[in-house]
Formats: C-alpha cells, structure tokens, sequence
C-alpha cells in the first residue's frame, strides 16, 4: 500500500517534513547536529518554514472547498481543525508535563521545572489547569500549537478575503505593523506574553494562503529576486557568523545600529526574519520547480511522510526530543548522540507512516462499506 | 535509507571533538577575563583593609541558601513551597534562611579573607526560586533601607529569559537597582544566569545579557559573566552540571561554586584596587 498522498504539492509536504525534523533536533539541547539546522544559517528558523507552509496548506485546502461549497461550510472545517489542534495541545500539555515533572522528581533535576516552567502547575495546580486550558500557560515547547490554533481561528473568518489577496494582504499587513509598533501581544499567565504572538504571525500564515489559492508571479524579472535572495540570506550568515559573535559591536558601531540588531525578536517575527524566509521561500521555488523528480524519489519519503502528518508527528516530537535530551545528560557520549537522533528520527518517520496508514486503511473501508450496504427498499 | 546513512556520517565526526573535551583540565581555569572587566569598586576598595568588616549584600535565587537547589528532588521542593498559590508571581518563594557555606557568595567571602590578612567579609543572602528582578528590587530595597552594606551582588536574569518577560524592563530594574545600591552608598556587581545548554539554544538570552553590559557599564557597577565563565568550563569539560551523573552531582556542583566564588573574588579585589 502506498502510503504517500500524491495528489498534493509534494514540495510543501517534504519541506514541512523537513521542519519537522529540525524541530525535534533544535529542541535537545546540546544537541551536536543541531549546529547544521536552518537557525545556524538564517535569521529565520523551522518555525518560519512550519507557519508559511501551514498558511500554504490552508489557502490550498479550505481556499478550494470555499469555492466549491462556500464560506460557511469551509470556514466550519478551518474551526474544526483548529478544535482538533486544541485537544492535540491539551493532550500533549498533560504527556509533556507529566514526563517532564516525572524526570525531575526520578532524576533530581528541578530545574527542568524552571526551564520549562512548569514549576507554575506544581506551586497553583487548580489555576494552572485552568489556564492551560485557556491558552493562556504555555510552558516551554508548548508555544507553537496554541499559535497555530489561533491562526486558524482568524483564518476561518477573513478567508473569504483570499479572493481579493491584495485587500488581505494590506489587511494583515497593517496588523502587523501595528503590533510591531505598539508592542502589543496576548498575555500570558507567567508574564511576557505569548512566546509566538499570533497577532504578528498571522502576516506570514496569510502570505501562504494567498500564495497557494491563487498563484501569481511578481513583477520584473526573476535575476532582480535571485540576486536581493541571496543578498538577504548572505547578509543574514554574515550577521548571525561575524557581527553578533563579535564581543565588542555595541563599542564598534553607532548605538542606533547596534540597537536594532539586538531588537531581533522572535516573538513578533521580526522584519528582519520575515525578509529571510521570503529569500528563502523565493530560492527553494526557483530551485525546486512543482513536480520536482527528487521530491517523489525514495529519499524524500521520509520527509514527505512526516510533511504530509504533521500534527502528530510534531507532537511525538516534543515528548521524543525531551526523551532525547534525558538520554544525553545520562550518558553523554557521542554513540548516545547518535543513537537520539537516528532512532528519533526513525520514530518520527513510524508515526507518520502510521498516521498514513491509519488514514488509507480508514477511506478504503468506508468506500467499502457505502458500496456493499444494500439499499433500504424505496430509497432512490 | 541514504540520509540516514549521511547522518551516521556527520555524528561520527564528531568523535574528535567528544574525546578532546574528556580530557581533564586544571582547576578553576578561565581564559583571561572571560569573568568580567574589573572596574573601580570605590567602597569596596575603602573597606579592603586589615581588622575591617565587608558588609555583603547577596540577593538571588535558591542556590545562594542551597547550591544544589536545582539538582534537588522535587518532593522537598513541593514541601517547601506550599502556601504560594497566595503569591501574585506564580512559584515564587522568597526564602529567609542562613546561606549556605558552600555557596558562591561564601566561597568569595572566605576567598578575600584569604587575599586580606585581617579582613573579615560577612555575607547576608536573600532571594528565593522563581524570584523576577522585579522582585528581588523590592527585597534589594528593603535591605537597603535596613542595614548599611559596601557591596552587594545581585544574580538575577534566568526568570526572565525563561518566561521571555520584556528585556527593556529587566534592563531597567536592573538600572534602578544599581542607582539605589550607589545611592546607599555600596557598589554593586550582577550576577549573570547560569550556563545552561537549553538558555543558550532554546531560549533568547541576548537582549537580556545586553541588558547586563549596559547596566555593568554604569559606574560603581561591575559585571560578572557567570554565564561564559561556566560555559567555558563545559567546554573543556571541567565542570558540566547537566552531564554529572547524579552520584557526582553534589560534589560537582560544590567544586562549581568553590571556582565561582574564586573567580568573583580575583575581580572584586582587581575592581577595588583599580
């Protein structure tokens, strides 16, 4: 049985496969491959690559059933999904705090609990819960569904918009320049806000929308955005290599410039991110064309498996990387290095083979079962 | 199957780098000034003299009264910490304690009595887990207020990384901290986070560190970078909290503030003699 789903752009589902992985590295700290991930050569990170796809994913997926079916029935399954998110976060939350709090008290480390601030759930647990449950405690790992939640949730209500993609985009534009200027994010139960604040991300996930319910080429000729691509990306290795290594730039360069190269952040996903991943989003486009043969070879399945089950390969994710990271504080040699991440990639790979398979299994019985049922006497 | 296959080739590259960092080093050795740029520490330098009496002031987090207090099992932590849920700060806990002896801010004091013949260094702590420097201001002020001190450290900086509060207000409670020791007539040295594999890769230090050097670049205020100080340390392997097994973790955690105290001490003493 096949397990790839070969309908779709392949291209979309290896990348956010490729997310994925670099997620679950990213997140093991002291990881040693973690130096080759996307954040050691770009301003941008997994995070950047996971959100334009979603808003790709979703501009393709819903942006077809609204046209087809109308708003109201396509905007019901964006909300429909953003409910399935949210039991997925709500099951993870009790997985992950359980798994971690249970590695502090066995292993004597409280300062997971710090690091990953659960310490909160142990010092108001009757609080705690209920926070969580409003979105509004998201300790350390568990940042990144609560804003794809509400991503999707602004989604389900502005999509009608997609048929006008410029009046969209201004709209969300000007959100996000807003919130860039007044600073304002949604708050969080431990102070700082939201780690990821959707308000400011939601520029992003929209430019995927567009970009995949209606493509369009950009004005001008292509050379012009190959060379500003690789002249953002190259700018970007010489920031990330040279200047913020260096000890002393605020003493080097005048204190205006140095101040907004510390402001990077990534919580409003700074301009400066937001450039890298459209060089990077241009590059990979004029590299990789739709239908790409290494896209469909064997090599790519991995990826294109993972790509294709995100929601719970990227859970797994979180609970095998903590897993991980354990094993490397227990034993840190580098067979244990390897060991995390060769079987946690493979276990990230099962996952999404399962998840294939579960979903292949389950259409085919269905059609199954609609064609053997025998008609009720008198139904037409 | 070829990835995984070219990933098994990137790790063991890595072996090289694994073995040299085995390799024992001496103790407590630190580059050249990866602790801190020693800068003039006036009321310090006046009390640096045989027969008197430094007044410290050490306010932070759990381990200036535990040192082991992030290694310890989290049923003693549960017992200690019952009754916050009436805290407005969630897991805040402000502890009253006598400091602890092993802790870096003892190991200082017994480290200037050493380089002082005469001197006697007292060292009174308060702080707590889970404490913003928010918080620590208030405790910082009170003390202040109550007893007259030449010195005081303040390590803070790990809460609001972790919870990624705003770095501009950090920046300026650490300021008015500052302001408020000099005003009271002590110097002041702050006392970075701790190095930990996950504050560097998985939560954004930088605004937060850029915050100390702007602070530590005020007058009577001096930095000391524990952070690099203890990275350092991991990276020619001598002291590694997060990979001690836990059979060796005491010890290792007692050797860590014993090189802590040490190095704070020989920038101190530079500062008050500068």
């Amino acid at each position: 049985m096949n397990l790839i789903s070969v309908k779709r752009d392949l291209r979309v589902d290896f990348f956010r496969g490729v997310a994925l992985w670099l997620i679950f590295i990213d997140h093991i700290p002291g990881n040693w491959i973690a130096q080759f991930s996307l954040r050691n050569f770009a301003l941008c990170d997994s995070t950047e690559v996971f959100v334009l796809l979603a808003g790709y994913a979703a501009g393709i997926a819903y942006g077809r059933s609204m046209d087809r079916n109308g708003w109201v029935f396509a905007g019901a399954d964006v909300l429909r999904r953003a409910w399935v998110l949210y039991i997925a976060h709500i099951f993870l939350f009790v997985v992950f705090s359980a798994q971690v709090s249970y590695s502090a008290t066995a292993l004597d480390r409280s300062d997971y609990l710090e690091e990953i601030h659960i310490d909160a759930l142990a010092d108001a647990p009757y609080r705690a819960m209920l926070e969580a449950l409003l979105l509004h405690f998201q300790p350390a790992y568990l940042d990144i569904l609560p804003m794809y939640i509400a991503l999707l949730v602004m989604f389900a209500f502005v999509m009608p918009l997609l048929r006008n993609r410029w009046l969209l985009l201004a709209l969300s534009a000007a959100g996000y320049v807003a919130v860039r200027t007044t600073g304002y994010n949604l708050s969080s139960w431990t102070g700082g806000g939201w780690y990821f604040n959707p308000l400011a991300w939601q520029f992003l996930f929209m430019i995927g929308a567009v970009l995949s319910y209606r493509p369009f080429s950009l004005p001008g000729p292509k050379r012009i955005y190959d060379i500003l691509a690789v002249g953002i990306l190259l700018g970007g290795i010489v920031l990330l290599w040279l200047v913020w290594p260096a000890a002393d730039i605020d003493d080097r360069m005048p204190l205006w410039a140095a101040r907004i190269l510390v402001s990077v952040d990534k919580q409003s996903l700074h301009p400066m991110r937001l450039l890298s991943i459209f060089a990077l989003v241009w590059l990979v486009v004029r590299l990789v064309p739709k239908g790409a043969s290494w896209v469909q070879s064997r090599a790519a399945v991995p990826f294109v498996l993972c790509g294709q089950h995100s929601l719970a390969v990227f859970c797994a994710g979180i609970f095998l990387s903590f897993l991980g990271r354990l094993a490397m504080e227990e034993r840190p040699n580098w067979q244990v290095q390897a060991a995390v991440n060769i079987v946690g990639a493979g276990a990230l790979v099962a996952v999404g083979a399962l998840a294939a398979w579960y979903r292949r299994k389950g259409t085919a019985a269905r059609a199954e079962a609609t064609a053997e049922t025998p008609r009720p006497a008198g139904a037409t | 199957m070829r990835w995984m296959i070219l990933l098994a080739g990137l790790l063991t590259s890595a072996l090289p780098l694994a073995r040299a960092q085995a390799e024992a080093s001496p103790k407590c050795a630190a580059p050249e000034d990866a602790a801190g740029t020693a800068t003039p520490l006036p009321h310090v330098s006046d009390a640096l003299r045989p027969g008197a009496t430094l007044n410290v002031l050490a306010i932070g987090s759990a381990t200036l009264f535990r040192p082991d207090a992030s290694l310890a099992p989290t049923s003693l932590l549960g017992q200690s910490f019952r009754g916050a849920t009436t805290t407005t700060v969630p897991s805040a806990q402000v502890m009253n304690e006598t400091p602890s002896g092993t802790a870096f801010p003892q190991q200082m004091a017994a480290a200037l009595e050493r380089a002082v013949p005469g001197l006697k260094v007292k060292v009174t702590a308060r702080g707590g887990r889970g404490l913003s420097a928010t918080d620590q201001l208030q405790l910082l002020t009170e003390m202040l207020e109550q007893e007259k001190f030449q010195l005081v450290l303040w390590q803070t900086g790990t809460v609001e990384a972790v919870r990624n509060l705003p770095p501009s207000e950090f920046a300026q409670t650490l300021a008015d901290g500052a302001e408020k020791t000099v005003q009271a007539g002590a110097d002041l040295v702050l006392v970075d986070p701790q190095f930990s594999r996950f504050l560097q890769t998985n939560s954004n230090i930088e605004p937060y560190e850029q915050a100390f050097q702007y602070v530590g670049s005020m007058p009577n205020v001096l930095l000391f970078h524990r952070f690099d100080l203890m990275h350092s340390w991991v990276n020619d392997g001598q002291i590694d909290l997060e990979r001690t097994p836990k059979i060796d973790r005491l010890s290792a955690v007692e050797h860590l503030h014993t090189c802590l105290g040490l190095q704070l001490s020989r920038l101190v003493l530079g500062g008050a003699r500068s």
